[in-house]
């Protein structure tokens, strides 16, 4: 019996990993929300204090957010000796990369930006500004995980890798972060939102080559 | 001398007198350019008075942190398309070597600027920002080396990070400048402003010239280290498999 | 004689310090590094050469 295309496989089995999971799911939103709720202790309920910061440390969230569980996605797969047969198939590597980081965004990172609004309000955020915003959290979250992925895929083969993977993420996190920041601010008519689309575009068109080479080179 | 960077052979023989030569040279022209700045360039009362005596130290680090990213960028991508090991040796070697001058840019214009700017750091400096995020690479960098098996698989590791991160440092400049430039108010000092009269650029030039001399002399020594280092392992190598 | 200056010279004698001592101190890592290289190198040869 023939299985189905490698690609639609590796992106429904990363889909129904995170599912299955259950805590997998609900521990990015978690970590999220708990981040979020955690600023006005250690900031200052002080409402205007918060407003200025509130998108910004929703950003941040959401970066971290994506780091949280990044460390499963490509390392179960080494473990079990799935990525090894996903090497040794026809289609490109890099698609198979491409679909399991787009998988573990669609289950990990959108469920946030969907959360933004609620969260911002608490944040004392104005609402108004917050959906629109959305499409920049989306676009910059997409580029989180991005980044995150080729982190995960270098880190794959090491044990409890989850710290390297933030060194090495975070930095290539700074530009989606910056005109990310931006984006929320000025709205979709500034040029951020334009930046913001050419640095996510420019993840998705190395990241999965990246991670591919680093998922080759943790097969062999 | 190509063919001395491919050969590690001949690497050896080149650098035995390279090596040191470098660091003499290196070392004497960083002489001459911190006596330049201690001692014979005049105050100037227009950038701050005798602390700007420091950039003739801070602005070559700068200048060597983000040279030295770009070599590990540069011999990264020569490893990952020719396999000449000794790019790979370079490679390892850099890094910490880049890692420690990216440090003494930090910590020389954190020091330049609490008396200029009134804090310890400036977070609106984009050159700064720039270059701590660059630390966080240099540092990436040789965490993930440490963390790979084998040897093999630290180069391959480090190779695609050190590309992953070089094409990722213009836009980094490019997004953090935009950032600055809405932050900054105009009275950060620009080094570059005015055009710099000679007294002060011919001792700051020679100064980021010393320090990438004797950067490539820390280098060489390095790579030999790495050279014998890994000729000693093909030993324990054959004696484990018995020939 | 070293120059004396009117401000902010605790500042300026740190940099220059930090600044020699830096490079410096790569250059003894470095020796150091290369020396424990050679020597573990030469006694493997050794050790081949005599088993």
């Amino acid at each position: 019996m023939r299985s189905p295309s490698p690609l639609r496989a590796a992106f429904r089995q990363a889909l129904g990993e995170a599912w299955a999971g259950g805590a997998g799911v609900l521990l990015p939103i978690g970590f999220f929300a708990g981040a979020a709720m955690l600023v006005p202790f250690t900031v200052g309920s002080e409402a205007s204090q918060l407003s200025s910061i509130g998108t910004g440390i929703l950003w941040v969230a959401l970066a971290l957010a994506s780091l949280v569980s990044m460390e499963r996605v490509f390392q179960a797969d080494l473990e079990d000796g799935v990525l090894e047969l996903w090497a040794q198939e026809e289609t490109p590597l890099f698609l198979v990369a491409a679909a399991k980081i787009i998988a573990h965004w669609l289950v990990s990172g959108l469920p946030l930006v969907l959360l933004t609004p609620p969260i911002g309000i608490a944040l004392q955020v104005d609402p108004g500004a917050l959906v629109p915003a959305m499409l920049a959290y989306g676009l910059g979250g997409l580029a989180f995980f991005l980044w995150g992925g080729v982190a995960g895929a270098l880190a794959a083969s090491v044990a409890r890798g989850g710290l390297l993977i933030s060194l090495l993420a975070l930095p290539l996190f700074v530009p989606t972060a910056i005109f990310g920041a931006l984006a929320t601010i000025e709205g979709p008519g500034g040029p951020s939102l334009l930046f913001l689309s050419a640095t996510t575009l420019f993840a998705l068109s190395i990241a999965p080559f990246a991670a591919s080479a680093a998922l080759r080179l943790a097969v062999d | 001398m190509i063919r001395a960077f491919a050969n590690p052979h001949r690497f050896m023989a080149l650098s035995r007198w390279l090596a040191p030569a470098c660091l003499a040279v290196g070392a004497l022209l960083m002489v001459w350019s911190a006596w330049q700045g201690l001692w014979v360039v005049p105050q100037d009362d227009y950038q701050g008075g005798d602390i700007m005596r420091a950039m003739f130290i801070h602005v070559p680090s700068a200048w060597l942190a983000m040279a030295s990213y770009m070599g590990l960028a540069a011999t990264s991508l020569i490893w990952f398309v020719w396999r000449h090991e000794l790019a790979d040796m370079a490679a390892k070697s850099i890094a910490p070597l880049g890692a420690a001058y990216t440090a003494l840019c930090l910590a020389t214009g954190s020091i330049w600027g609490k008396p200029t700017w009134g804090t310890w750091w400036l977070w609106d400096d984009a050159r700064m920002m720039s270059v701590l995020v660059m630390f966080f690479l240099f540092l990436g960098y040789m965490a993930l080396r440490a963390a790979m098996e084998t040897r093999q698989k630290a180069a391959r590791a480090g190779a695609i990070l050190a590309m992953v991160g070089a094409v990722n440092v213009p836009l980094i400049k490019f997004s953090v400048d935009i950032w600055s430039s809405i932050h900054q108010d105009a009275s950060v000092l620009r080094l570059d402003g005015p055009a710099m009269p000679p007294v002060y650029l011919t001792p700051l030039l020679i100064g980021g010239l010393a320090h990438m001399i004797f950067f490539a002399g820390l280098t060489m020594m390095l790579m030999r280290a790495e050279v014998w280092g890994r000729r000693g392992d093909v030993l324990i190598a054959r004696k484990l498999s018995g020939s | 004689m070293l120059p004396v200056f009117e401000q902010n010279a605790g500042f300026i004698w740190t940099i220059y310090a930090i600044g020699a001592v830096v490079p410096a101190g790569l250059f003894v890592y470095a020796l150091i590094r290369a020396r424990m290289a050679k020597r573990r190198l030469d006694r493997l040869q050794a050790e081949r050469e005599q088993g």
